[in-house]
């Protein structure tokens, strides 16, 4: 053991902080070392000078301040929460948040005040079957007097059948979106009658017992009725809203064209209800599954829909009246 | 100055335990009976860390504020006196950074004079608080102690103060600093080796 190695373990030696072995070893090296010796004697008195250093007395107010800054924390979270929340503003109350709050708060309660009244409005709406159906029907200026006794009783007596909430119209053009209730609107009668007011409505004759005389007479009224049919446009889609959809399908084979809706039926899991003969025209009434309904669409359009209306409903099956007709 | 016993630092030793159960149960009275007890050793801690007395005193008072605040988590592992050291240490050392901040940040130095508006004043050194009592010489050589002292990087300054000033143990000073025993010893012996240079050069000899 060298000098070097001796100086660098003096710190530890000389306060007894080395192995038993280094310190025989070291031992023997001061002995015959008085450089060594001499810088292990520094290191004691400088070790004595720092251990030497005099202890400072705290002030006498340490305590008491101490003290006070503890009282004063434990004050303050004992605070009431009231005091947590409106302390941070001086005791001033925050008058603009308590402001908004009540604001918002009053609001939820009006929008919660109305909002039935809305609801009530649309259920009554989509259920309003025969009175929105009459007016649909009637002309300007005519009331139901106007009217055979037996088609306003038909009318009247319309059955409310679980039908289609409403119908969903794509691409079509303002003018046929506006006409439709002129055509649909005889719909609202029996399913007897149904075709007859279709082709009433599309031909603008009236047949021979004088019943739906309401297109004749429309079209009496000229300018004026097409009006009121304009007017009485949403009403009109608001009654077919519980009805029966009616999809006309136009085609230069009809009895080709019945036999592909049949098959269109029967693919998507329809049910034939009744197929009934109308002149030219063939009128086929069937049950589609509501899930089916567009697969069904997308059918009668390949042979000739030609509407796209898709019929909306909640129910499980909708109820749909497709008259095949040919093409003028 | 007399080290503890190493190895003593267990809590079922601690003459504070009661004190502190009832400090944790919300007993003013008890904690200030902790303060009273402990308050000359911390500000001994952090003066000699700092080298200055004020300092010192701030650093105390926020110890035992902090103290009190977190004694509700304090598990008893170690000794509440360890417990306190840690904290005034922490504040200490915190305390040392923000004052090399600000000289950086101002290039002031411990000799410069500093001019304000009430006059010419000296940064105030550990050794600048002497009693009327005390010898002259003896005032120089406690004041050429603390100037190596503060000479020292923190790291060792802070085993020299814990260990050869405040005598605490080892195992001690190593929950302290959250330093192996082996890193605190040779911090230690580095720090003696490096404080004997120091003074050997202020004074011409030891």
């Amino acid at each position: 053991m060298d000098c070097r190695d001796v100086k660098q373990l003096l710190p530890a030696y000389s306060t007894d902080d080395i192995s038993s072995a280094e310190k025989s070893d070291i031992e023997m090296h001061l002995a015959a070392c008085s450089s060594c010796s001499s810088a292990l004697e520094e290191l004691r008195r400088t070790i004595a000078h720092v251990r030497n250093l005099e202890q400072v007395e705290p002030p006498p107010w340490l305590t008491q301040k101490t003290m006070e800054c503890i009282r004063s924390d434990v004050r303050e979270q004992r605070q009431s929460f009231f005091e947590r929340i409106f302390g941070s503003w001086g005791g001033r109350v925050p008058v603009g948040a308590i402001a908004t709050v009540l604001i918002a708060v009053c609001s939820f309660f009006v929008y919660r005040a109305i909002q039935p009244d809305i609801d009530f409005e649309e259920k009554k709406e989509s259920a309003a079957p025969a009175s929105v159906q009459r007016e649909t029907a009637e002309p300007a200026g005519k009331s139901k007097e106007g009217m055979p006794t037996d088609a306003r009783e038909r009318i009247q007596e319309a059955p409310r059948l679980e039908r289609p909430k409403t119908l969903v119209k794509k691409n079509v053009p303002p003018d046929k979106r506006e006409s439709a209730p002129a055509v649909q609107a005889p719909y609202a009668a029996t399913a007897a009658d149904r075709e007859r007011t279709v082709s009433q409505a599309r031909s603008g004759k009236s047949d021979a017992a004088g019943r739906f005389e309401v297109n004749s007479a429309a079209q009496a009224q000229g300018a004026n009725f097409e009006r009121k049919e304009k007017k009485a446009a949403a009403p009109a889609r608001a009654a077919l809203a519980g009805r029966e959809s009616v999809l006309i399908v136009r085609a230069a084979d009809t009895a080709n064209a019945v036999e592909k809706v049949r098959a269109a039926i029967a693919r998507t899991g329809g049910v034939m209800v009744e197929q009934q003969q109308s002149g030219a025209a063939t009128v086929i009434t069937a049950e589609i599954p509501t899930v089916r309904i567009k697969d069904f669409i997308g059918d009668l359009q390949q042979i000739g829909l030609s509407e796209d209306n898709v019929p909306v409903s909640e129910a499980e099956r909708i109820r749909l009246t497709i008259r095949v007709e040919r093409i003028p | 100055m007399s080290n503890k016993a190493e190895g003593c630092d267990s809590p079922d030793l601690d003459e504070d335990g009661d004190l502190v159960v009832r400090s944790q149960r919300g007993e003013i009275d008890a904690f200030e009976s902790l303060v009273i007890k402990h308050q000359k050793k911390m500000l001994n801690l952090a003066y000699r860390m700092t080298g200055n007395y004020d300092d010192a005193c701030d650093i105390v008072q926020d110890a035992f504020v902090a103290a009190y605040k977190g004694i509700g988590g304090f598990q008893r592992k170690s000794r509440f006196s360890t417990w306190l050291s840690t904290i005034t240490m922490n504040l200490a050392r915190n305390r040392l950074r923000q004052v090399a901040t600000e000289q950086q940040r101002h290039g002031l130095s411990l000799d410069v004079p500093l001019l304000t508006q009430d006059g010419e004043v000296r940064l105030e050194l550990p050794s600048s608080a002497p009693t009327a009592l005390e010898q002259i010489e003896r005032h120089e050589l406690q004041r050429g102690v603390q100037e190596c002292i503060n000479a020292l990087e923190e790291e060792f300054r802070a085993v020299v103060v814990l260990r050869d000033i405040q005598g605490y143990a080892y195992e001690e000073i190593s929950e302290v600093l959250q330093l192996a025993i082996g890193t605190v010893k040779s911090r230690l012996f580095r720090a003696r080796a490096m404080l004997r240079d120091c003074l050997k050069g202020k004074w011409g000899g030891l």
